[in-house]
């Protein structure tokens, strides 16, 4: 979107530039075309100038010819001979103004013949005046047409005066309408130009309005992202403290655990009287110091192996069964039974058993005897088994 | 500032997972191995409440806390023992002793629980 939208701006441009030359071309061939009118305007004025200059020259040069042909003054003739002079060099100049104007160079070329032949009869009566032949000259001026002559050259001067005003005219109309053409170019190509400027202006404005929006849905994604991510942050930050607290409590469990087992460790080792823990198949799972401190055997020499390696008990006289497997089959309690424990320098020491029943859901599972060596007391007798 | 409590164990492991406990919750630890410990922390800056072991390697826990009393003698103190004592019979011995009498093989929530009704929160 925002590719074409470039485009489009740089079309438009493109357009307003291209207006811009062709309103500029217009304007200088326009203006060229207005200075060759001024030109040929100032032209047309020399031309009508010279006609003007032609007529009053021609007016002038006849009247001295008739003053010298009554006077015979040598300024008369000086000033009539001076006066045609200049008339035929005004003639020569319209000629040269109206070198291509073919109609009218014609007609002044023939007005100049009809000129020529007036200068033509003043020369013949400066020579006859000149020579004193006033008989001559007065049949010069006699034969000579006279105002009638120089009255047709002046209407003939007259009518190309008018053809010139009328071209003037029609000139100053074409540049009237050239001048109007032009400013309506000029304005038209502004107001195009204004046009364009403003659809560049309201393509920009889109663009922005656009990119607006864009950073508007941007910016209200990167909060819902924030927003999903605090979320997301305090859920692990609580089940990290979950964890914590979860992984405290084990150590606090498997510390509380190992400070209670060690402190009853504690107790059964400082309990004097020999105490095994038992299998229900009497043999020796656990003991206490007190067993190793009286037997002399190690841990390794009695753990696993039979309770009677250790301690020997007297069966039953009338059954011969032993009285230890037969309590722990039956479930119940056995105190104070008459015992020997057997030392490992192989000394036999008299003791009572007390033999407690384990239960695990009313179901036997072991056993637990406490032997009470009975030497403590001089006056104690101990049992025989 | 956050409240202070002082506690009395001679196990590190114990006294470490204490005071991780304690210190989540907001409350400033002094952990200590000994009654000698104890009474000198107590003197520097006298803590808002006593929590410790009733076994210790130089004295008894209540013979500690009697001294600790001599320098205040309205300080809480929390009997956080693994020596297990009847409910019925702690609350008829010890229980005159201390404010409260928890156990080790209890969880970590009750000794949380035990402190903030003693002392409230942190701060």
């Amino acid at each position: 979107m925002k590719d074409n939208i470039l485009l489009r701006v740089f079309a438009l441009c493109a357009v307003i530039l291209v207006v811009i030359a062709a309103v500029a071309v217009y304007a200088l061939q326009a203006l060229s075309r207005s200075m060759a009118a001024t030109d040929w305007v100032n032209h047309s004025h020399a031309t009508i100038s010279e006609l003007d200059n032609i007529t009053a020259q021609l007016r002038q040069a006849d009247g001295l010819m008739r003053t010298y042909a009554l006077t015979g003054e040598a300024a008369d003739l000086a000033a009539s001979r001076e006066a045609f002079e200049k008339m035929a060099q005004h003639f020569d100049t319209a000629s040269a103004l109206t070198r291509t104007d073919a109609a009218t160079r014609q007609t002044l070329l023939q007005l100049r013949a009809q000129a020529a032949e007036r200068e033509t009869l003043a020369q013949a009566v400066w020579a006859a005046r000149g020579a004193n032949q006033g008989a001559k000259v007065q049949a010069l001026l006699a034969a000579d047409a006279g105002s009638a002559a120089v009255g047709a050259i002046e209407r003939g001067l007259g009518k190309l005066r008018d053809a010139q005003f009328v071209q003037l005219s029609e000139r100053d109309h074409l540049s009237y309408v050239q001048a109007q053409t032009t400013r309506w170019v000029v304005g038209l190509g502004i107001a195009l130009n204004f046009l364009l400027l403003a659809g560049i202006g309201w393509l920009l404005r889109d663009d922005i309005a656009a990119r607006r929006r864009a950073a508007t849905i941007l910016t209200e994604a990167n909060a819902q992202l924030e927003s999903k991510v605090a979320a997301r942050t305090a859920d692990l930050q609580q089940s990290n403290t979950r964890l914590e607290s979860e992984n405290l409590e084990r150590k606090w469990t498997i510390a509380s655990q190992e400070h209670q087992i060690r402190y009853n460790q504690l107790i059964v080792n400082s309990v004097n009287d020999l105490v095994f823990v038992l299998t229900k198949a009497l043999n020796v799972t656990r003991i206490n110091a007190a067993v190793v401190n009286l037997t002399g055997r190690l841990d390794e020499a009695i753990l696993t192996g039979p309770l009677a390696a250790v301690v020997e008990v007297a069966r039953e006289p009338a059954t011969g069964l032993d009285p230890l497997a037969r309590a722990l089959r039956e479930g119940r309690e056995l105190r104070h039974h008459p015992a020997i424990v057997l030392g490992q320098d192989a000394r036999r020491i008299p003791a009572r058993l007390t033999l407690i029943p384990l239960r695990d859901q009313d179901r036997v599972v072991g056993a637990v005897a406490v032997v009470q060596v009975a030497f403590s007391s001089p006056t104690d007798n101990p049992p025989t088994p | 500032m956050s409240k202070l409590i002082l506690h009395i164990d001679d196990e590190a492991a114990i006294r470490d997972i204490v005071a991780s406990l304690l210190t989540q919750h907001g409350y400033r630890m002094c952990s200590v191995a000994t009654p000698g410990e104890a009474l000198d922390a107590a003197r520097a800056e006298m803590p808002a409440l006593v929590i410790s072991d009733l076994q210790l390697d130089e004295a008894d826990g209540l013979e500690t806390i009697a001294q600790l009393r001599q320098l205040d003698a309205k300080i809480p103190v929390i009997l956080l023992t693994g020596v297990l004592i009847d409910p019925k019979v702690a609350r008829e011995t010890v229980g005159r002793l201390v404010s409260a009498y928890v156990e080790k093989t209890r969880p970590l929530s009750e000794i949380v629980r035990e402190v903030t009704k003693l002392i409230g929160p942190a701060k």
